[in-house]
């Protein structure tokens, strides 16, 4: 449990429940915090923001209180939460918008930064070594080209957003 | 016998309308199979080949991408390089048929996403305009459990099974993309569903029920916490022993690194003893319709598989 209780009054700040209000399923103000989200998360017993915290949180506009702490990140993205919420929100989408905001933030994990890298060059996340080639040659398996996707990938990386927080 | 052809045509900015009518589907290999898990792709052609399902492919795929990391991350750019995906079944005229959970919501839920909302598709097009492609919203995705269980059917894979799989317990592992988000996936109960275990019934084989059918296996976490990501496949497989299975059969390449690549690390770590081996189910199917064991690459599973085999062999 998070015991980290501001001892003097919030600042409430609307804008970070609007970012959501918009995309269907993603209404924070429509949780009663029920916690059956906290109870459904496989990874909550880990975190010290649970999923109904993260959620009273956005309503309330403290982002400050989602940047200092990392449970959002300890989310695998399951959706048993989204699945069991009675108000139909989809937590597990909130939580990785969230991943998104924090990310461009804080800066981005560099387990993520060298995926997209990676499909930037190879269009792929998984490396075609030569030892890789040579075992699907001996089981018999089409040959696989060098890069993928002919390169697209890097320019449709490039076009968006995400570009300058990977190479930060 | 296996496919060898790739055909990849130049089609230039053409759309093509008419579907290609030798061809069922698009193969949709993704990352992982294809380099490191290179025996689900064989057990996967393998069954589909005898199943007379015809895949057509393309080497114009990229990854599908990841729909944990790279969405959260930014939401546009991961629609985008789905799209790209789908631009290129589209241009081909086929549906694409996936072998693994991630890419299978990822694509399916960025055909949903873009269908529903104008808004983000032309965003996502203007995005596409740079690589001279447009997405019309029209191709469908599909799982390969979903093929067979759906068109294929239960009761003509159980009539074409030569070695009826008697004696083996399996534990169905799902995963958790393959169903949810249910209003995307669209394939069965979201919390407990029955078409794995349907499908593995169908060889002749028992799928023992277990405690938590559908935690999630971790793998998600992976290159974020490897502790918390190994806990929890340390999860299930207890939940697996104590259910007195024989052995795992998964749906995702995630759910499979974790289960066969991972069991060591996860036995030394927590110093434990599971010896369960963990098989695609295409790989489970392929013995059931009689494709000696030496044609599956066998060997290359961390967890000797030889248990299952004299088991059921």
């Amino acid at each position: 449990m998070n015991d980290k209780v501001p001892d003097k009054l919030l600042k409430i700040d609307r804008s970070l429940a609007q970012k959501f209000i918009k995309t269907p399923g993603q209404n924070p103000y429509l949780c009663y915090q029920c916690n059956k989200c906290s109870c459904g998360c496989p990874t909550a017993h880990k975190m010290t923001l649970l999923p109904h915290q993260i959620m009273r949180a956005v309503q309330l506009g403290q982002m400050e209180m989602i940047l200092d702490n990392d449970s959002i990140f300890y989310c695998s993205f399951c959706h048993t939460c989204l699945e069991r919420c009675p108000q139909g929100i989809a937590v597990s989408e909130i939580i990785s918008k969230l991943k998104g905001m924090v990310a461009k933030i804080k800066g981005m994990p560099s387990a993520y930064k060298d995926e997209f890298k990676m499909i930037a060059e190879t269009g792929r996340t998984s490396p075609l070594t030569s030892a890789v080639r040579r075992r699907r040659e001996q089981l018999g398996l089409p040959s696989l080209s060098e890069t993928v996707g002919k390169g697209e990938a890097k320019k449709i990386i490039k076009k968006t957003e995400i570009i300058s927080y990977i190479e930060k | 016998m296996l496919r060898k052809e790739i055909i990849n045509k130049e089609m230039g900015n053409q759309e093509i309308t008419k579907k290609q009518e030798n061809y069922d589907y698009l193969l949709f290999l993704g990352c992982l199979i294809p380099t490191s898990l290179p025996y689900m792709e064989i057990a996967a052609r393998k069954s589909l080949e005898i199943l007379n399902i015809k895949l057509k492919e393309t080497n114009d795929f990229a990854c599908c991408p990841d729909p944990v990391g790279i969405k959260a991350m930014d939401e546009i750019t991961w629609l985008s390089l789905g799209a790209r995906n789908l631009c290129v079944a589209q241009k081909i005229g086929l549906d694409i048929l996936t072998l693994c959970n991630g890419c299978y919501e990822t694509l399916k839920e960025t055909s949903h996403i873009l269908k529903e909302q104008k808004e983000t598709l032309e965003k996502v097009n203007k995005i596409l305009s740079s690589v001279n492609k447009e997405y019309k919203g029209n191709i469908i995705v599909k799982h390969i459990a979903e093929v067979l269980y759906k068109e294929v059917g239960t009761s003509k894979i159980s009539s074409v099974v030569k070695k009826p799989l008697k004696n083996l317990k399996v534990s169905a592992f799902y995963g958790c993309h393959v169903v949810r988000p249910s209003e995307i996936m669209e394939f069965d109960d979201p919390e407990n569903p029955k078409f794995l275990d349907e499908l593995i019934e169908a060889l002749g084989a028992e799928s023992v029920p277990r405690m938590r059918k559908m935690l999630c296996c971790g793998a998600p976490l992976l290159g974020v916490n490897m502790e918390l990501s190994l806990e929890m496949a340390k999860n299930n497989l207890d939940y697996i022993k104590a259910s007195g299975a024989d052995c795992i059969v998964t749906l995702c390449p995630f759910c499979q690194t974790q289960f066969d690549r991972n069991q060591a690390v996860i036995q030394r770590k927590f110093n434990l003893d599971y010896n369960l081996p963990a098989l695609y189910y295409p790989e489970l199917l392929c013995l059931a319709l009689g494709v000696e064991p030496e044609k599956l690459g066998f060997n290359l599973h961390r967890v000797k598989v030889d248990p299952i085999l004299e088991k059921i062999l």
